[in-house]
């Protein structure tokens, strides 16, 4: 899929074309999949799309901060050149800052967000993996097999956890600690992506640590009522 | 039921994958055996801005890339310098061909390469032959070529250091 359109001065990768219906459709599946299990209001919904729209102008521009010296001498080069892996971390962050502080005053709130932006995350790339598969372990089965089974196992675990009435901020510790923990003990001894970007093990093992003080405060809570 | 539903779709995909991965080892093989009768890199000698006189088959066993660009175009100055770091730290030739016929002066390829402190060899394709054989449009455009003179990969639009390490890893 490393064809191009030209349109005018403009290039369009056929890659982008599939990426972009990935997304639409990744969210689509994820929709259908909270649908019975959490319901979503509509103050959540826009929550999520700003939350994905401060992802998206991080990702792209975040570049300008990370290289000051080009970015003050030739800023229209830096945009132009591809976004990386950390430009994927640092929008990462700056999404879960921006979903934190605006659900500060309702925590129902903040965990349903994180668990639909968690399983949307899932859907979207399983399916790019589907599309985009890549290797970097020798055998027969590629490193994205290995990791869409495991996306599988995590919605899988989402649903079964439901089924049994677990509380949603134990589901969500749990996810976290499984996808963090996985990752990042893999990433100490081969190349595993988040979607397309190999990232240190470090940022695994934050989502990991979240997932346990996630887990760790809904223990909390539970013991005080 | 809908929950489900997803669940066996995602899990369809999953089969997909495992299947593509298995039989994609045969055509991988299939596809190499192709590459190595039609799609060696063509030869080109070019003048470098230092004044030798630079072929692409002065590398043969080594990994090459050759990148087409020009100074008025911002992805391909953008890109400069992770490929200069890119050079730097592994053992990839690169060729810079730079469009030098439409430039305003071999100056000022000069001026922009000193002002980047590039070390690669900055070819100079001033009637076009080379971006001509690789029928070449868009700029940036990379051509990574492997070690047994084949063209691997080709890629248009800026690349950044992590995407040419990918590609040099599988060359």
């Amino acid at each position: 899929m490393n064809e191009v359109w030209s349109v005018g001065p403009l290039l369009v990768r056929q890659s982008w074309v599939v990426l972009i219906l990935i997304v639409l459709v990744g969210y689509f599946l994820s929709v259908q999949f909270f649908y019975d299990i959490l319901k979503r209001k509509k103050e959540e919904s826009e929550m999520f799309w700003n939350g994905f729209f401060a992802f998206f102008v991080t990702f792209q521009f975040s570049k300008l901060v990370l290289n000051p010296s080009v970015a003050l001498s030739d800023p229209i080069a830096v945009l132009a050149t591809p976004s990386g892996a950390n430009e994927w971390m640092v929008a990462w962050v700056v999404m879960s800052v921006y979903l934190w502080w605006s659900t500060r005053e309702d925590i129902t709130q903040r965990l349903n967000l994180f668990t639909h932006i968690t399983g949307a995350y899932l859907h979207i790339e399983t399916m790019y993996y589907a599309f985009f598969p890549f290797t970097t372990i020798s055998g027969s089965i590629r490193t994205s097999v290995v990791l869409m089974m495991m996306n599988t196992f995590i919605l899988g675990l989402i649903y079964f956890q439901h089924r049994r009435n677990e509380q949603v901020q134990r589901v969500l510790g749990q996810v976290l600690v499984f996808y963090g923990g996985v990752k990042g003990v893999l990433s100490l001894f081969i190349s595993v992506r988040m979607l397309d970007y190999s990232l240190p093990s470090w940022f695994y093992f934050m989502i990991f640590i979240a997932g346990l003080i996630t887990l760790s405060s809904q223990t909390k809570n539970k013991e005080a009522s | 039921m809908r929950a489900k539903l997803v669940l066996f779709i995602v899990t369809g995909f999953v089969l997909w994958g495992i299947v593509d991965s298995v039989t994609s080892e045969t055509s991988a093989t299939d596809e190499t055996n192709q590459l190595e009768q039609t799609d060696l890199a063509p030869d080109f000698t070019l003048d470098s801005l230092t004044g030798e006189k630079v072929s692409l088959s002065d590398f043969k066993g080594m990994p090459v890339m050759i990148n087409f660009w020009a100074t008025w175009c911002p992805p391909c100055r953008a890109e400069m310098p992770d490929m200069e770091s890119f050079y730097q730290e592994t053992d990839v030739v690169i060729l810079a061909v730079n469009q030098t016929g439409s430039e305003s002066s071999v100056e000022a390829v000069e001026s922009f390469t000193e002002e980047l402190g590039l070390t690669f060899p900055i070819l100079l394709d001033e009637k076009g032959e080379a971006a001509a054989l690789y029928n070449v449009q868009p700029l940036p455009t990379s051509v990574f070529v492997n070690r047994e003179g084949e063209v691997h990969h080709v890629q248009v639009g800026a690349m950044n250091k992590e995407m040419m390490s990918r590609v040099l890893e599988e060359l």
